[in-house]
């Protein structure tokens, strides 16, 4: 056995090869070595914790199940991009047709972990008036198409290339590339719609 | 010098910030930046944007307990255990089923041709037939073809007592 997974040091090759035969050390560093990049992705995509915990479990488990139909013609974090967000457009659909039986606020503080953490040094008009940009900004992401939503997340939380995002998704660089501006140029408009602005 | 005559163009910038263009445009674009500031404040505005997306996530990242997480992972991947996997996908493989059923066909009709009675084979055709009184009867069966052989003898027929005819 390799000293290298024996030891958590990261060889994809062998990696690859240990997982299809479905040896836990070697998902053990897969899991290590992912979960928090993709809970940030399904986190990202979904806000909401709970169902990004549920999206990356489902995305480890089907990584596990299918290890040997990766055909290793991309890198296992395209691979695994791919999945996560493929996962999290599944949980958009159900959540439109759950959102239609029990309606759901989208940014309650109450148990939202991205809850802006305030000082007690901030007086409460400054406190309304950053909440009130956070909510903006989180409603307008969470308006984005969906596949301009992932461009932008995997952009900013990865730092993949167009290129890189582009194979991960089946899209163009070129349409990689409008859809970042066309979510950035959204995005900028919830910062900048400002009273007294 | 700066180049003046660089109009400003918001996809530029974003491929800048985002380390997408070619060294002649990173250099075009660097230049250009010295001199408008438009272009700065927009490069801000993309770098708060990044900002705020990371500063969701990094709060969600507090609440989480990562080593609870992977033991959870971990937990329903062991449920799925190896032999059962690989024995599942093996009987359903398309590989093996034409073998097996194959297999299992020739099986069958083996134990069915071990355990099934020969047939007997009945006559092949009546050679003759009669009304009357019959004196006595015999019922034969030959060995190889297991054939019904019926002698009997006719009472009207004194002539036939020793000429039995066979059916």
């Amino acid at each position: 056995m390799s000293n290298e997974i024996e030891n958590g040091e990261w060889d994809e090759k062998k990696v690859i090869n240990r997982l299809k035969k479905k040896e836990e050390r070697a998902f053990v560093l897969l899991v290590r070595r992912f979960q928090a990049r993709l809970f940030s992705i399904a986190y990202a995509m979904t806000l909401d914790s709970e169902e990004s915990r549920d999206i990356v479990q489902e995305v480890f488990l089907k990584v596990f199940r299918s290890m040997d139909r990766f055909k290793g013609d991309a890198r296992l974090s395209t691979w695994l991009h791919r999945i996560t967000v493929n996962e999290c457009l599944n949980w958009r659909r159900r959540w439109r047709i759950r959102r239609r039986s029990q309606h759901r606020p989208l940014t309650d503080e109450s148990d939202d972990p991205a809850a802006v953490n305030l000082t007690d040094k901030e007086n409460p008009e400054s406190r309304l008036r950053v909440k009130e940009i956070r909510d903006r900004y989180l409603a307008t992401l969470q308006a984005l198409p969906e596949k301009t939503r992932a461009v932008f997340i995997l952009k900013e939380l990865e730092g993949m290339s167009y290129e890189q995002i582009g194979a991960a998704l089946g899209l163009k660089r070129g349409t990689v590339a409008s859809r970042i501006h066309n979510a950035r140029r959204k995005l900028k408009k919830s910062l900048q719609d400002e009273p007294g602005e | 010098m700066a180049d003046r005559s660089y109009s400003c163009k918001l996809e530029e910038i974003n491929r800048f910030h985002d380390g997408e263009t070619y060294p002649a445009e990173t250099r075009r674009i660097e230049e250009h930046l010295q001199e408008c500031p438009e272009c700065r404040q927009e490069l801000t505005r993309l770098r708060e944007i990044s900002g705020k997306l990371r500063q969701t996530v990094k709060t969600a990242h507090k609440e989480m307990d990562f080593q609870r997480f992977e033991q959870q992972i971990l937990t329903a991947a062991r449920q799925h255990t190896p032999l059962r996997d690989r024995l599942k996908e093996s009987l359903f493989s398309w590989r093996l089923a034409i073998p097996a059923a194959a297999a299992a066909i020739l099986i069958v009709v083996f134990i069915n041709n071990l355990f099934q009675p020969s047939l007997s084979s009945g006559p092949s055709a009546i050679i003759d037939s009669f009304t009357g009184q019959v004196k006595s009867v015999m019922i034969l069966e030959t060995t190889s073809k297991r054939q019904t052989v019926i002698w009997y003898s006719e009472e009207n027929k004194a002539e036939n007592a020793s000429n039995p005819t066979r059916i």
